[in-house]
Protein backbone atom coordinates (compact mmCIF):
# COMPACT_ATOMS: atom_id res chain seq x y z
CA UNK A 1 0.00 0.00 0.00
CA UNK A 2 2.82 2.41 0.83
CA UNK A 3 4.46 1.62 -2.49
CA UNK A 4 1.18 2.35 -4.29
CA UNK A 5 0.96 5.81 -2.70
CA UNK A 6 4.60 6.52 -3.46
CA UNK A 7 4.03 5.82 -7.13
CA UNK A 8 1.14 8.26 -7.21
CA UNK A 9 3.24 10.94 -5.60
CA UNK A 10 5.99 10.60 -8.22
CA UNK A 11 3.48 11.05 -11.07
CA UNK A 12 2.83 14.70 -10.31
CA UNK A 13 3.39 16.74 -7.21
CA UNK A 14 0.90 19.40 -8.29
CA UNK A 15 -1.87 16.89 -8.37
CA UNK A 16 -2.54 17.20 -4.74
CA UNK A 17 -3.92 14.15 -3.18
CA UNK A 18 -5.77 15.74 -0.37
CA UNK A 19 -8.05 12.92 0.37
CA UNK A 20 -7.51 9.25 0.43
CA UNK A 21 -10.84 7.67 0.94
CA UNK A 22 -10.69 4.36 2.69
CA UNK A 23 -13.78 2.24 2.87
CA UNK A 24 -14.06 -0.96 4.82
CA UNK A 25 -16.61 -3.53 4.00
CA UNK A 26 -16.73 -5.32 7.29
CA UNK A 27 -19.98 -7.17 7.84
CA UNK A 28 -21.88 -6.47 11.07
CA UNK A 29 -21.37 -10.04 12.27
CA UNK A 30 -17.64 -10.34 12.25
CA UNK A 31 -16.29 -13.60 10.97
CA UNK A 32 -12.56 -13.76 11.22
CA UNK A 33 -11.81 -14.81 7.64
CA UNK A 34 -14.59 -12.86 5.93
CA UNK A 35 -13.60 -9.39 7.19
CA UNK A 36 -11.77 -7.93 4.15
CA UNK A 37 -11.42 -4.15 4.19
CA UNK A 38 -11.39 -2.69 0.65
CA UNK A 39 -9.28 0.40 0.20
CA UNK A 40 -10.54 2.86 -2.36
CA UNK A 41 -7.93 5.41 -3.32
CA UNK A 42 -9.72 8.36 -4.91
CA UNK A 43 -7.44 10.98 -6.35
CA UNK A 44 -9.26 14.20 -5.60
CA UNK A 45 -8.01 17.54 -6.85
CA UNK A 46 -9.09 20.86 -5.34
CA UNK A 47 -8.36 24.16 -7.11
CA UNK A 48 -5.22 25.83 -5.92
CA UNK A 49 -3.51 28.97 -7.08
CA UNK A 50 -0.15 27.80 -5.87
CA UNK A 51 2.62 27.24 -8.39
CA UNK A 52 3.85 23.63 -8.60
CA UNK A 53 7.44 24.63 -7.90
CA UNK A 54 7.73 26.60 -4.66
CA UNK A 55 11.42 27.24 -5.24
CA UNK A 56 11.12 30.53 -7.17
CA UNK A 57 8.29 32.10 -5.16
CA UNK A 58 10.19 35.27 -4.25
CA UNK A 59 11.23 36.05 -7.80
CA UNK A 60 7.76 35.41 -9.05
CA UNK A 61 6.43 37.79 -6.44
CA UNK A 62 8.71 40.58 -7.67
CA UNK A 63 7.21 40.32 -11.14
CA UNK A 64 3.81 41.57 -9.96
CA UNK A 65 3.26 45.33 -9.65
CA UNK A 66 1.67 45.84 -6.30
CA UNK A 67 -1.56 47.83 -6.45
CA UNK A 68 -3.52 49.10 -3.48
CA UNK A 69 -7.04 48.20 -4.41
CA UNK A 70 -9.47 50.84 -3.21
CA UNK A 71 -11.94 49.63 -0.62
CA UNK A 72 -15.15 50.44 -2.49
CA UNK A 73 -17.29 49.07 0.27
CA UNK A 74 -15.82 51.57 2.70
CA UNK A 75 -16.12 54.41 0.20
CA UNK A 76 -19.79 53.69 -0.32
CA UNK A 77 -20.39 53.47 3.40
CA UNK A 78 -18.66 56.82 3.85
CA UNK A 79 -21.09 58.39 1.44
CA UNK A 80 -23.97 57.12 3.52
CA UNK A 81 -22.75 58.60 6.75
CA UNK A 82 -24.76 61.29 8.42
CA UNK A 83 -23.31 64.71 9.10
CA UNK A 84 -22.43 63.90 12.71
CA UNK A 85 -20.58 60.75 11.72
CA UNK A 86 -18.75 62.61 8.99
CA UNK A 87 -17.76 65.24 11.48
CA UNK A 88 -16.30 62.58 13.78
CA UNK A 89 -14.51 60.86 10.91
CA UNK A 90 -13.01 64.11 9.70
CA UNK A 91 -11.77 64.81 13.20
CA UNK A 92 -10.12 61.40 13.27
CA UNK A 93 -8.48 61.95 9.90
CA UNK A 94 -7.50 65.46 11.01
CA UNK A 95 -9.19 67.12 8.04
CA UNK A 96 -10.36 70.66 8.85
CA UNK A 97 -14.14 71.02 8.98
CA UNK A 98 -15.88 72.56 5.99
CA UNK A 99 -16.75 76.19 5.85
CA UNK A 100 -20.39 76.81 6.53
CA UNK A 101 -21.84 79.68 4.60
CA UNK A 102 -23.01 82.37 6.93
CA UNK A 103 -25.54 83.79 4.50
CA UNK A 104 -28.57 81.56 4.65
CA UNK A 105 -32.10 82.27 3.64
CA UNK A 106 -34.22 82.60 6.73
CA UNK A 107 -37.80 81.51 6.68
CA UNK A 108 -40.02 83.64 8.89
CA UNK A 109 -43.44 82.60 7.72
CA UNK A 110 -44.04 80.12 10.54
CA UNK A 111 -42.82 79.20 13.99
CA UNK A 112 -41.39 75.85 14.93
CA UNK A 113 -43.79 74.71 17.61
CA UNK A 114 -47.16 75.14 19.20
CA UNK A 115 -46.78 77.62 22.02
CA UNK A 116 -48.72 76.95 25.21
CA UNK A 117 -50.73 74.12 23.72
CA UNK A 118 -54.35 73.77 24.55
CA UNK A 119 -55.09 70.94 26.95
CA UNK A 120 -58.39 69.45 25.86
CA UNK A 121 -60.63 68.48 28.76
CA UNK A 122 -60.93 64.78 29.31
CA UNK A 123 -64.14 63.18 28.20
CA UNK A 124 -64.65 65.64 25.39
CA UNK A 125 -66.45 64.15 22.44
CA UNK A 126 -68.24 61.52 24.51
CA UNK A 127 -71.99 61.60 24.34
CA UNK A 128 -73.22 62.50 27.81
CA UNK A 129 -75.16 65.62 28.80
CA UNK A 130 -73.13 66.47 31.85
CA UNK A 131 -69.78 66.38 30.12
CA UNK A 132 -70.89 68.59 27.24
CA UNK A 133 -72.15 71.17 29.66
CA UNK A 134 -68.90 71.31 31.47
CA UNK A 135 -67.06 71.53 28.23
CA UNK A 136 -69.29 74.33 27.01
CA UNK A 137 -68.57 76.26 30.15
CA UNK A 138 -64.88 76.12 29.48
CA UNK A 139 -65.34 77.32 25.96
CA UNK A 140 -67.52 80.29 26.82
CA UNK A 141 -65.25 81.28 29.69
CA UNK A 142 -62.48 82.61 27.60
CA UNK A 143 -64.67 85.11 25.86
CA UNK A 144 -64.89 87.28 28.97
CA UNK A 145 -61.51 86.87 30.68
CA UNK A 146 -58.32 84.91 30.54
CA UNK A 147 -55.23 84.64 28.39
CA UNK A 148 -57.14 83.66 25.30
CA UNK A 149 -59.28 86.77 25.60
CA UNK A 150 -56.22 89.00 25.83
CA UNK A 151 -54.63 87.23 22.92
CA UNK A 152 -57.83 87.68 20.94
CA UNK A 153 -57.68 91.38 21.57
CA UNK A 154 -54.11 91.47 20.29
CA UNK A 155 -55.19 89.65 17.15
CA UNK A 156 -58.02 92.17 16.67
CA UNK A 157 -55.42 94.96 16.77
CA UNK A 158 -53.94 93.67 13.53
CA UNK A 159 -57.06 92.15 12.04
CA UNK A 160 -60.15 94.29 12.78
CA UNK A 161 -62.82 91.98 11.54
CA UNK A 162 -61.67 88.80 13.19
CA UNK A 163 -64.82 86.99 14.20
CA UNK A 164 -64.50 83.74 16.09
CA UNK A 165 -67.53 82.02 14.63
CA UNK A 166 -66.65 82.90 11.04
CA UNK A 167 -63.09 81.90 11.62
CA UNK A 168 -64.12 78.53 12.99
CA UNK A 169 -66.07 77.75 9.81
CA UNK A 170 -63.22 79.02 7.66
CA UNK A 171 -60.80 76.88 9.64
CA UNK A 172 -62.82 73.74 9.04
CA UNK A 173 -62.85 74.46 5.32
CA UNK A 174 -59.09 74.96 5.31
CA UNK A 175 -58.47 71.66 7.08
CA UNK A 176 -60.79 69.76 4.79
CA UNK A 177 -59.23 71.23 1.67
CA UNK A 178 -55.74 70.51 2.95
CA UNK A 179 -56.62 66.87 3.58
CA UNK A 180 -58.08 66.59 0.11
CA UNK A 181 -54.91 68.04 -1.41
CA UNK A 182 -52.90 65.22 0.11
CA UNK A 183 -54.32 62.90 -2.53
CA UNK A 184 -51.95 64.38 -5.08
CA UNK A 185 -49.12 66.04 -3.21
CA UNK A 186 -47.00 66.86 -6.21
CA UNK A 187 -49.83 68.37 -8.19
CA UNK A 188 -51.33 70.31 -5.30
CA UNK A 189 -48.12 71.38 -3.65
CA UNK A 190 -48.62 75.08 -4.25
CA UNK A 191 -52.12 75.07 -2.81
CA UNK A 192 -50.96 72.86 0.03
CA UNK A 193 -48.29 75.36 0.97
CA UNK A 194 -50.94 78.08 1.05
CA UNK A 195 -53.15 76.08 3.38
CA UNK A 196 -50.57 74.47 5.62
CA UNK A 197 -47.55 75.93 7.38
CA UNK A 198 -44.10 74.56 6.69
CA UNK A 199 -43.91 72.72 9.98
CA UNK A 200 -47.23 70.98 9.47
CA UNK A 201 -46.48 70.28 5.80
CA UNK A 202 -43.65 67.99 6.78
CA UNK A 203 -45.78 66.14 9.29
CA UNK A 204 -48.64 65.71 6.87
CA UNK A 205 -46.68 64.67 3.86
CA UNK A 206 -43.97 62.44 5.31
CA UNK A 207 -44.46 58.80 4.41
CA UNK A 208 -47.02 59.43 1.69
CA UNK A 209 -44.54 59.52 -1.18
CA UNK A 210 -45.10 55.98 -2.37
CA UNK A 211 -48.64 55.54 -1.14
CA UNK A 212 -52.11 56.30 -2.47
CA UNK A 213 -54.19 58.45 -0.18
CA UNK A 214 -57.98 58.49 -0.49
CA UNK A 215 -59.86 60.87 1.79
CA UNK A 216 -63.42 62.02 1.90
CA UNK A 217 -65.33 64.39 4.12
CA UNK A 218 -68.72 62.94 4.99
CA UNK A 219 -70.35 65.42 7.38
CA UNK A 220 -69.64 67.47 10.42
CA UNK A 221 -71.09 66.20 13.69
CA UNK A 222 -70.76 69.44 15.65
CA UNK A 223 -70.11 72.97 14.42
CA UNK A 224 -66.44 73.89 14.70
CA UNK A 225 -65.45 75.96 17.69
CA UNK A 226 -62.43 78.05 18.61
CA UNK A 227 -61.10 76.90 21.95
CA UNK A 228 -57.80 78.63 22.46
CA UNK A 229 -55.97 81.70 21.22
CA UNK A 230 -52.36 82.62 21.89
CA UNK A 231 -49.91 85.11 20.48
CA UNK A 232 -46.14 84.97 20.62
CA UNK A 233 -43.32 87.33 19.79
CA UNK A 234 -40.35 85.99 17.93
CA UNK A 235 -37.09 87.90 17.51
CA UNK A 236 -38.54 91.29 18.29
CA UNK A 237 -41.33 92.87 20.17
CA UNK A 238 -43.70 93.60 17.33
CA UNK A 239 -43.10 90.41 15.35
CA UNK A 240 -46.25 88.61 16.42
CA UNK A 241 -47.54 85.19 15.50
CA UNK A 242 -51.01 84.11 16.51
CA UNK A 243 -52.00 80.50 17.09
CA UNK A 244 -55.64 79.54 17.33
CA UNK A 245 -56.88 76.08 18.27
CA UNK A 246 -60.11 74.98 16.68
CA UNK A 247 -62.14 71.97 17.78
CA UNK A 248 -63.45 70.08 14.78
CA UNK A 249 -65.79 67.09 15.14
CA UNK A 250 -66.48 65.46 11.81
CA UNK A 251 -67.07 62.19 10.02
CA UNK A 252 -64.34 61.29 7.57
CA UNK A 253 -63.44 58.40 5.31
CA UNK A 254 -59.79 57.53 4.97
CA UNK A 255 -58.14 54.75 2.98
CA UNK A 256 -54.41 54.46 2.46
CA UNK A 257 -53.05 52.04 -0.12
CA UNK A 258 -49.44 50.94 -0.26
CA UNK A 259 -47.17 50.91 -3.30
CA UNK A 260 -48.85 47.85 -4.78
CA UNK A 261 -52.42 49.09 -4.47
CA UNK A 262 -53.22 47.02 -1.40
CA UNK A 263 -55.26 48.55 1.39
CA UNK A 264 -52.99 49.43 4.28
CA UNK A 265 -55.18 51.43 6.60
CA UNK A 266 -58.80 52.49 6.92
CA UNK A 267 -61.66 51.74 4.60
CA UNK A 268 -63.32 53.28 1.56
CA UNK A 269 -66.84 52.82 2.85
CA UNK A 270 -66.90 53.08 6.64
CA UNK A 271 -66.76 56.67 7.95
CA UNK A 272 -65.04 57.44 11.22
CA UNK A 273 -65.84 60.05 13.83
CA UNK A 274 -62.85 62.33 14.16
CA UNK A 275 -62.46 64.79 17.00
CA UNK A 276 -59.52 67.00 16.14
CA UNK A 277 -57.95 69.98 17.84
CA UNK A 278 -56.26 71.72 14.94
CA UNK A 279 -53.90 74.61 15.57
CA UNK A 280 -53.85 77.42 13.02
CA UNK A 281 -51.12 79.96 12.80
CA UNK A 282 -50.81 83.35 11.22
CA UNK A 283 -47.99 85.82 11.08
CA UNK A 284 -50.22 88.71 12.07
CA UNK A 285 -47.45 91.29 11.93
CA UNK A 286 -47.13 90.49 8.24
CA UNK A 287 -49.64 92.12 5.90
CA UNK A 288 -49.63 89.05 3.70
CA UNK A 289 -49.97 86.54 6.50
CA UNK A 290 -52.45 83.73 6.06
CA UNK A 291 -54.20 81.49 8.50
CA UNK A 292 -52.66 78.10 7.92
CA UNK A 293 -52.79 74.71 9.62
CA UNK A 294 -49.85 74.53 11.96
CA UNK A 295 -50.40 71.29 13.80
CA UNK A 296 -52.74 69.10 15.70
CA UNK A 297 -53.08 68.41 19.40
CA UNK A 298 -53.62 64.78 20.23
CA UNK A 299 -54.55 64.42 23.88
CA UNK A 300 -53.49 61.41 25.93
CA UNK A 301 -57.02 60.34 26.71
CA UNK A 302 -57.94 60.05 23.05
CA UNK A 303 -58.69 56.42 22.16
CA UNK A 304 -55.97 54.93 19.96
CA UNK A 305 -56.34 54.89 16.20
CA UNK A 306 -57.51 51.88 14.30
CA UNK A 307 -54.60 49.48 13.86
CA UNK A 308 -53.02 48.79 10.49
CA UNK A 309 -54.47 45.93 8.53
CA UNK A 310 -51.20 44.00 8.53
CA UNK A 311 -49.29 42.92 11.59
CA UNK A 312 -45.85 44.33 12.17
CA UNK A 313 -43.08 44.32 14.67
CA UNK A 314 -42.84 47.33 16.91
CA UNK A 315 -39.42 48.80 16.33
CA UNK A 316 -37.17 49.37 19.30
CA UNK A 317 -34.96 52.40 19.17
CA UNK A 318 -31.86 53.22 21.10
CA UNK A 319 -32.34 56.15 23.45
CA UNK A 320 -31.44 59.42 21.77
CA UNK A 321 -28.33 61.15 23.01
CA UNK A 322 -28.85 64.37 24.86
CA UNK A 323 -28.16 67.24 22.48
CA UNK A 324 -26.17 70.18 23.76
CA UNK A 325 -28.12 72.60 21.59
CA UNK A 326 -31.40 74.00 22.85
CA UNK A 327 -34.51 72.01 22.22
CA UNK A 328 -36.06 74.43 19.74
CA UNK A 329 -34.47 72.56 16.84
CA UNK A 330 -37.11 70.62 14.99
CA UNK A 331 -36.58 66.90 14.83
CA UNK A 332 -38.83 64.55 12.96
CA UNK A 333 -39.29 61.39 14.97
CA UNK A 334 -37.58 58.33 13.56
CA UNK A 335 -40.73 56.43 12.87
CA UNK A 336 -41.16 53.38 10.73
CA UNK A 337 -43.33 53.65 7.68
CA UNK A 338 -46.15 51.86 9.45
CA UNK A 339 -46.40 54.29 12.26
CA UNK A 340 -46.04 57.46 10.24
CA UNK A 341 -49.75 57.84 9.45
CA UNK A 342 -50.49 61.08 11.19
CA UNK A 343 -53.25 62.79 9.30
CA UNK A 344 -56.10 60.51 10.27
CA UNK A 345 -57.63 61.11 13.63
CA UNK B 1 -39.67 78.39 -2.50
CA UNK B 2 -40.03 78.35 1.20
CA UNK B 3 -37.71 75.76 2.68
CA UNK B 4 -37.65 74.28 6.10
CA UNK B 5 -35.12 72.27 8.01
CA UNK B 6 -35.76 69.08 9.85
CA UNK B 7 -33.49 66.62 11.58
CA UNK B 8 -30.91 64.29 10.20
CA UNK B 9 -33.23 61.45 9.26
CA UNK B 10 -35.38 63.08 6.61
CA UNK B 11 -32.43 65.06 5.36
CA UNK B 12 -30.59 61.83 4.64
CA UNK B 13 -33.54 60.64 2.65
CA UNK B 14 -33.85 63.92 0.83
CA UNK B 15 -30.13 63.97 0.12
CA UNK B 16 -30.44 60.73 -1.74
CA UNK B 17 -33.35 62.13 -3.70
CA UNK B 18 -31.44 65.29 -4.56
CA UNK B 19 -28.99 63.16 -6.47
CA UNK B 20 -31.72 61.63 -8.51
CA UNK B 21 -32.72 65.02 -9.72
CA UNK B 22 -34.08 64.66 -13.20
CA UNK B 23 -35.21 61.19 -14.08
CA UNK B 24 -37.21 60.68 -17.19
CA UNK B 25 -39.87 58.12 -16.60
CA UNK B 26 -40.19 56.74 -20.16
CA UNK B 27 -36.67 55.29 -19.94
CA UNK B 28 -37.91 52.31 -17.95
CA UNK B 29 -38.25 49.64 -20.59
CA UNK B 30 -39.29 46.61 -18.60
CA UNK B 31 -42.53 47.62 -16.98
CA UNK B 32 -43.90 45.17 -14.53
CA UNK B 33 -47.03 47.23 -14.24
CA UNK B 34 -50.41 46.91 -15.86
CA UNK B 35 -51.76 49.37 -18.38
CA UNK B 36 -53.23 51.54 -15.70
CA UNK B 37 -50.10 52.19 -13.72
CA UNK B 38 -49.84 55.55 -12.12
CA UNK B 39 -46.27 56.53 -12.66
CA UNK B 40 -45.68 58.84 -9.84
CA UNK B 41 -42.15 60.14 -9.44
CA UNK B 42 -40.69 60.34 -6.05
CA UNK B 43 -41.03 63.99 -5.11
CA UNK B 44 -37.51 65.26 -4.52
CA UNK B 45 -38.54 67.90 -2.04
CA UNK B 46 -35.58 69.68 -0.61
CA UNK B 47 -35.79 70.30 3.07
CA UNK B 48 -32.65 72.29 3.59
CA UNK B 49 -31.57 74.45 6.40
CA UNK B 50 -33.28 77.75 6.89
CA UNK B 51 -35.43 78.95 9.65
CA UNK B 52 -35.44 81.08 12.64
CA UNK B 53 -35.01 78.03 14.80
CA UNK B 54 -31.71 76.12 14.96
CA UNK B 55 -31.05 73.92 12.02
CA UNK B 56 -28.60 71.47 10.61
CA UNK B 57 -26.63 73.33 8.00
CA UNK B 58 -23.75 70.92 8.35
CA UNK B 59 -25.22 68.40 5.92
CA UNK B 60 -25.36 70.89 3.09
CA UNK B 61 -21.92 72.19 4.00
CA UNK B 62 -20.34 68.77 3.63
CA UNK B 63 -21.54 68.54 0.06
CA UNK B 64 -18.50 69.73 -1.84
CA UNK B 65 -15.69 68.84 0.50
CA UNK B 66 -12.99 66.20 0.15
CA UNK B 67 -15.28 63.84 1.92
CA UNK B 68 -17.83 63.95 -0.82
CA UNK B 69 -15.73 63.55 -3.94
CA UNK B 70 -17.43 62.01 -6.92
CA UNK B 71 -16.70 58.32 -7.21
CA UNK B 72 -15.08 56.89 -10.28
CA UNK B 73 -17.54 54.02 -10.41
CA UNK B 74 -21.25 53.39 -10.41
CA UNK B 75 -22.55 53.33 -6.88
CA UNK B 76 -26.21 52.70 -7.44
CA UNK B 77 -28.33 51.55 -10.29
CA UNK B 78 -30.88 54.26 -10.82
CA UNK B 79 -32.67 51.99 -13.22
CA UNK B 80 -32.92 49.07 -10.83
CA UNK B 81 -33.85 51.42 -7.99
CA UNK B 82 -36.60 52.91 -10.11
CA UNK B 83 -38.56 49.70 -9.87
CA UNK B 84 -38.91 50.40 -6.17
CA UNK B 85 -40.60 53.70 -6.93
CA UNK B 86 -43.43 52.46 -9.10
CA UNK B 87 -46.76 53.18 -7.42
CA UNK B 88 -49.65 51.01 -8.58
CA UNK B 89 -53.24 52.27 -8.45
CA UNK B 90 -55.46 50.82 -5.73
CA UNK B 91 -56.75 47.36 -6.50
CA UNK B 92 -60.43 46.62 -6.79
CA UNK B 93 -62.33 44.02 -4.77
CA UNK B 94 -62.26 41.05 -7.11
CA UNK B 95 -58.65 41.37 -8.33
CA UNK B 96 -55.90 39.06 -7.16
CA UNK B 97 -53.72 40.67 -4.53
CA UNK B 98 -50.62 42.01 -6.19
CA UNK B 99 -47.48 40.54 -4.58
CA UNK B 100 -44.90 43.00 -3.34
CA UNK B 101 -41.67 43.28 -5.35
CA UNK B 102 -38.47 44.68 -4.00
CA UNK B 103 -35.37 45.34 -6.10
CA UNK B 104 -31.97 45.69 -4.52
CA UNK B 105 -28.42 45.74 -5.80
CA UNK B 106 -24.89 46.11 -4.59
CA UNK B 107 -22.03 47.42 -6.65
CA UNK B 108 -18.29 47.01 -6.86
CA UNK B 109 -17.93 43.77 -4.96
CA UNK B 110 -14.38 42.46 -5.12
CA UNK B 111 -15.21 39.12 -6.71
CA UNK B 112 -15.14 37.88 -10.24
CA UNK B 113 -18.51 38.13 -11.98
CA UNK B 114 -18.04 34.70 -13.51
CA UNK B 115 -17.60 33.17 -10.09
CA UNK B 116 -20.45 35.18 -8.61
CA UNK B 117 -22.75 33.94 -11.37
CA UNK B 118 -22.79 30.46 -9.90
CA UNK B 119 -23.99 31.79 -6.57
CA UNK B 120 -26.59 34.06 -8.14
CA UNK B 121 -27.98 31.22 -10.20
CA UNK B 122 -28.10 28.86 -7.25
CA UNK B 123 -30.49 31.05 -5.27
CA UNK B 124 -32.92 31.71 -8.10
CA UNK B 125 -36.42 30.57 -7.22
CA UNK B 126 -35.57 29.76 -3.60
CA UNK B 127 -37.44 31.13 -0.66
CA UNK B 128 -35.42 33.73 1.18
CA UNK B 129 -34.95 31.58 4.27
CA UNK B 130 -33.68 28.70 2.19
CA UNK B 131 -31.36 30.99 0.27
CA UNK B 132 -29.92 32.48 3.45
CA UNK B 133 -29.43 28.99 4.88
CA UNK B 134 -27.65 27.73 1.78
CA UNK B 135 -25.47 30.79 1.43
CA UNK B 136 -24.33 30.66 5.02
CA UNK B 137 -22.86 27.23 4.38
CA UNK B 138 -21.48 27.84 0.93
CA UNK B 139 -17.70 28.01 0.93
CA UNK B 140 -17.31 30.93 -1.44
CA UNK B 141 -16.40 34.53 -0.79
CA UNK B 142 -19.30 35.75 -2.91
CA UNK B 143 -21.80 33.82 -0.84
CA UNK B 144 -21.20 36.01 2.21
CA UNK B 145 -21.74 39.16 0.16
CA UNK B 146 -24.92 37.91 -1.48
CA UNK B 147 -26.22 36.89 1.93
CA UNK B 148 -25.70 40.48 3.16
CA UNK B 149 -27.49 41.85 0.12
CA UNK B 150 -30.43 39.50 0.72
CA UNK B 151 -30.67 40.52 4.35
CA UNK B 152 -30.64 44.20 3.39
CA UNK B 153 -33.34 43.61 0.82
CA UNK B 154 -35.45 41.70 3.34
CA UNK B 155 -35.15 44.56 5.84
CA UNK B 156 -36.09 47.10 3.19
CA UNK B 157 -39.11 45.00 2.20
CA UNK B 158 -40.52 44.92 5.70
CA UNK B 159 -39.72 48.50 6.57
CA UNK B 160 -40.53 50.35 3.34
CA UNK B 161 -42.66 48.16 1.09
CA UNK B 162 -45.37 46.91 3.42
CA UNK B 163 -44.37 43.27 3.43
CA UNK B 164 -45.97 41.60 6.41
CA UNK B 165 -43.78 38.56 7.01
CA UNK B 166 -40.10 38.71 6.27
CA UNK B 167 -40.03 34.98 5.54
CA UNK B 168 -42.80 35.21 2.98
CA UNK B 169 -40.40 36.27 0.22
CA UNK B 170 -38.75 34.41 -2.61
CA UNK B 171 -36.00 35.33 -5.01
CA UNK B 172 -37.61 36.19 -8.29
CA UNK B 173 -34.51 37.52 -10.06
CA UNK B 174 -30.90 37.19 -9.22
CA UNK B 175 -28.17 38.10 -11.64
CA UNK B 176 -24.70 39.52 -11.85
CA UNK B 177 -23.14 42.38 -13.75
CA UNK B 178 -19.56 43.48 -14.29
CA UNK B 179 -18.15 46.26 -12.19
CA UNK B 180 -15.21 48.52 -12.99
CA UNK B 181 -12.10 46.39 -13.40
CA UNK B 182 -8.82 47.63 -11.98
CA UNK B 183 -5.90 46.62 -14.13
CA UNK B 184 -2.46 45.65 -12.94
CA UNK B 185 0.69 44.42 -14.64
CA UNK B 186 2.76 41.30 -14.41
CA UNK B 187 6.21 41.29 -15.94
CA UNK B 188 7.27 38.52 -18.26
CA UNK B 189 10.64 37.98 -19.88
CA UNK B 190 12.09 41.05 -21.60
CA UNK B 191 9.81 43.96 -22.43
CA UNK B 192 6.70 41.79 -22.25
CA UNK B 193 3.94 42.40 -19.76
CA UNK B 194 0.82 40.58 -18.89
CA UNK B 195 -2.34 42.33 -17.71
CA UNK B 196 -3.84 41.33 -14.39
CA UNK B 197 -7.53 42.08 -14.02
CA UNK B 198 -8.80 42.79 -10.53
CA UNK B 199 -12.40 42.08 -11.23
CA UNK B 200 -15.44 43.55 -9.51
CA UNK B 201 -19.03 42.51 -9.86
CA UNK B 202 -22.47 43.93 -9.19
CA UNK B 203 -25.22 41.77 -7.78
CA UNK B 204 -28.90 42.42 -8.50
CA UNK B 205 -31.70 40.82 -6.52
CA UNK B 206 -35.46 41.01 -6.87
CA UNK B 207 -37.57 39.65 -4.05
CA UNK B 208 -41.23 38.87 -4.46
CA UNK B 209 -43.76 38.29 -1.74
CA UNK B 210 -45.34 34.87 -1.47
CA UNK B 211 -44.28 31.25 -1.42
CA UNK B 212 -41.68 30.23 -4.00
CA UNK B 213 -42.98 28.65 -7.21
CA UNK B 214 -42.63 24.91 -7.73
CA UNK B 215 -40.54 25.35 -10.86
CA UNK B 216 -38.49 28.45 -11.55
CA UNK B 217 -37.47 27.26 -14.99
CA UNK B 218 -39.99 25.23 -16.99
CA UNK B 219 -39.25 21.59 -16.29
CA UNK B 220 -38.69 19.16 -19.15
CA UNK B 221 -41.90 17.43 -20.22
CA UNK B 222 -42.61 14.06 -18.65
CA UNK B 223 -45.14 11.35 -19.23
CA UNK B 224 -48.17 12.28 -21.23
CA UNK B 225 -46.88 15.72 -22.20
CA UNK B 226 -43.64 14.23 -23.43
CA UNK B 227 -45.50 11.74 -25.56
CA UNK B 228 -47.67 14.48 -27.06
CA UNK B 229 -44.62 16.53 -27.91
CA UNK B 230 -42.96 13.57 -29.51
CA UNK B 231 -45.99 12.81 -31.63
CA UNK B 232 -46.28 16.45 -32.64
CA UNK B 233 -42.66 16.62 -33.73
CA UNK B 234 -42.94 13.41 -35.67
CA UNK B 235 -46.03 14.61 -37.47
CA UNK B 236 -44.33 17.92 -38.31
CA UNK B 237 -41.64 16.19 -40.35
CA UNK B 238 -41.68 17.12 -44.03
CA UNK B 239 -39.59 16.31 -47.03
CA UNK B 240 -38.23 19.66 -48.12
CA UNK B 241 -38.10 20.73 -51.75
CA UNK B 242 -40.43 17.93 -52.61
CA UNK B 243 -43.13 18.11 -55.18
Amino acid sequence: MAAHIGRLVRIGCHQKILSCQVTSRCSPVPAISQCAPAVCLLQVRYPSSKHFNPKFRKLRRKKIMKIDLPDYGKVMKDQDMSADEKHKQMKKDKIPPPRIFQERPINISCTSAIFEPFVPPEGDGKSSLLSTEGVKQKYTEFEKKGKSFMALRKVRQFEDDFDIKDFALQAQDIVMEAQKCLEDIRGNRNRLHELVSEKAFVEMVFGLEKKTFHWKFVESIEPPRVTHVRTTEVLGKDNLYAQVTVRIHTKQILAIYDRFGRLMYGSETIPKDCLEYVVFEKHIANVYGQWRVHGKIIPDWMPPREPLIKTYRVATFEPLEELEEDSSSTSVEKQGEDTSVQTAA
Amino acid sequence: MIILCIGDTTLRKSRATCKMASISVPCLRFLRASNHTVFRQFVPTLYQASSIHTCNAINTAYKNTDFDKSLGFRRKSWKWEKYNRIVYPPQKEGQNIRPAEICHARFQIKYSPLKMWYIAVMIRGMSIDEALKQLSFYKRKGAAVVKEVLEEAQEMAVRDHNVEYKSNLWIASSFVGQGKTVRGLRKHRGPRYGMIHYRYCNVFIRLQEGPPPKHYYPPPPMGHDKMEEFIRDQRARRIIHSL
